[in-house]
């Protein structure tokens, strides 16, 4: 029984000491993983993290900046040595960047920014102004400039939703020949994207054209076209997944904007890293990675949220 | 109704009624004097910078044959002189083009010339180091100012010009921002002559 007593303790000695031995762990909070978009981020930062001596933990808010508020203080009471986080709202993840700020937890912000500088220790963010500026012209060339369409909206909580159909709108509302029938928001998801086609293209068989503010409902609407038999509909989305990139090929869509979260991501392991090891800083807390337009011409250099490109 | 319910009463209206009498009302859209705080105005930024972003481009500007085209990334500040083979005109008239051949050019490349009234892409913002993203709030912001250069450009330097098919077979020389697609090199104007 001693015997046993001791092993007993001795595995936890050994076990502890592994943990301390460890560099401390990373949270990694992100939205849902039911878009691989969001998986990526986890996918990519998990093994990053841990392959720089970190435990890394993964997360989800679901969009919900209470739950989001209630992983923080998780992280802070797991004395997390920082925080990747894609957040949950531009005014309404402040409070929880702050918090952990107070707490001495150094958060790294990616894909989406907050409405708040000297918070964060790095904003690193994808150029959704400028990829969707990017695939707007595109779109705007295959629509030969003129037309009706609808716009599929995203979550209209979350600041990537205004970010990008501004800047649709920056592209497109030059071209008084080209008018918007029907705005709605598909929350990013792609069975109610499915669903809110099936309902404009009975409304709007005019249209000709469907911008979407993601890929997920891209493809969604993309479907509900096929199965419509409308495959002179032109589509366009942003994120640059894998399934985007599918209908791409086939001449279903007629492009996306490639943000390049894996790349976002590990940049983000990377300056956490170095500001725990010796408190290094980059250069701007705002950093913003470009998209790349991608359409048939260059669909075939894209995989698993990586261009290669170029 | 106790004399002290009373007198609390009488010094609530009586507050309330100094309140009212004393508040400054400040009509919408002039928040901002007493505040502090500006509402963003891209345009007004813009015109400001307008010609240090001028002179730096000019400076920086390399001749377009000693530029690897390769190499253009989110665009480089060039200067080329050639002759105009090709006036293009796209949606109605409200993308208009040159295509230029530089002299003494002998690549693989094609050059086009924006000449607007819609610009595509921001090459101009993107060359200029006279402000850059982290002056502003956010990305929005940050496109919106690349918006509002390109439409100072056009009205100082393209829609003076009324360029028409009429410019096809003249000597340009142009100064700008070049980002390529491809083949296809594209500049965005700061300056233009014609011969």
């Amino acid at each position: 029984m001693k015997k046993i007593l001791t092993i007993v303790l001795a595995l936890i000695m050994v076990m502890s000491l592994a943990a301390a031995s460890a560099e401390g762990i990373i949270y990694i909070i992100t939205p849902s993983t039911s878009n691989p978009f969001f998986k990526t981020e986890q996918d990519v930062g998990a093994p990053a993290a841990e392959a720089l001596g970190y435990e890394a933990k993964c997360f989800s808010h679901d969009d919900d900046a209470q739950t989001q508020l209630q992983l923080f203080e998780a992280a802070i009471n797991d004395k997390a040595v920082a925080i990747i986080c894609d957040n949950a709202g531009a005014d309404a993840s402040i409070e929880a960047v702050r918090m952990a700020s107070e707490a001495g937890i150094p958060t790294f912000l990616i894909d989406r920014e907050i409405n708040e500088s000297g918070l964060a220790i790095a904003q690193i963010v994808a150029d959704n102004a400028q990829g969707a500026a990017a695939i707007a012209e595109k779109w705007v060339e295959a629509m030969d400039y003129e037309g009706k369409y609808a716009e599929l909206l995203g979550l209209e909580s979350d600041t990537n939703c205004h970010v990008r159909s501004d800047n649709y709108h920056a592209v497109i509302d030059e071209y008084d020949t080209l008018e918007m029938v029907a705005q709605q928001s598909a929350n990013w998801d792609q069975t109610l994207a499915y669903e809110k086609t099936e309902a404009i293209l009975q409304e709007h068989p005019e249209i000709t054209g469907i911008i979407c503010g993601n890929d997920t409902m891209a493809c969604g609407a993309t479907q509900a076209c096929i199965d419509a038999g409308r495959d002179d509909i032109k589509i366009i989305g942003l994120d640059g997944s894998d399934e985007a990139a599918a209908y791409i090929k086939d001449g279903k869509m007629v492009g996306t904007a490639l943000q390049q979260i894996a790349a976002i991501t590990e940049l983000a392991i990377q300056q956490a890293d170095a500001y725990i090891k010796d408190g290094t800083k980059p250069e701007t807390e705002k950093q913003l990675v470009p998209c790349v337009a991608i359409t048939a011409e260059n669909v075939d250099k894209l995989s698993a949220f990586v261009y290669s490109g170029d | 109704m106790s004399k002290s319910k009373i007198i609390i009463i009488v010094v609530c209206v009586a507050l309330v009624a100094f309140l009212c009498l004393s508040a400054k009302v400040i009509d919408k859209g002039t928040e901002g004097q007493y505040t502090g705080e500006v509402a963003f105005d891209a345009g007004a930024s813009s015109s400001d910078d307008w010609s240090a972003i001028v002179d730096e481009i000019t400076t920086a500007a390399q001749d377009i044959g000693a530029v690897d085209l390769d190499a253009l990334g989110d665009g480089k500040a060039v200067t080329l002189k050639g002759s105009v083979t090709e006036f293009i005109s796209k949606a109605n008239g409200k993308k208009n083009s040159i295509a230029v051949v530089p002299e003494g050019y002998s690549g693989d490349k094609t050059f086009v010339v924006q000449l607007g009234s819609i610009y595509s892409g921001t090459a101009v913002r993107d060359v200029q180091s006279v402000k850059a993203f982290a002056d502003f709030t956010n990305q929005t912001e940050w496109s919106a100012y690349a918006k509002a250069l390109n439409s100072q450009l056009h009205e100082l330097v393209v829609a003076p010009l009324a360029i028409d098919d009429g410019v096809v077979g003249k000597t340009v020389t142009i100064t700008g921002a070049a980002v390529a697609s491809g083949s296809e090199v594209t500049i965005t104007p700061i300056a233009i002559t014609i011969e």
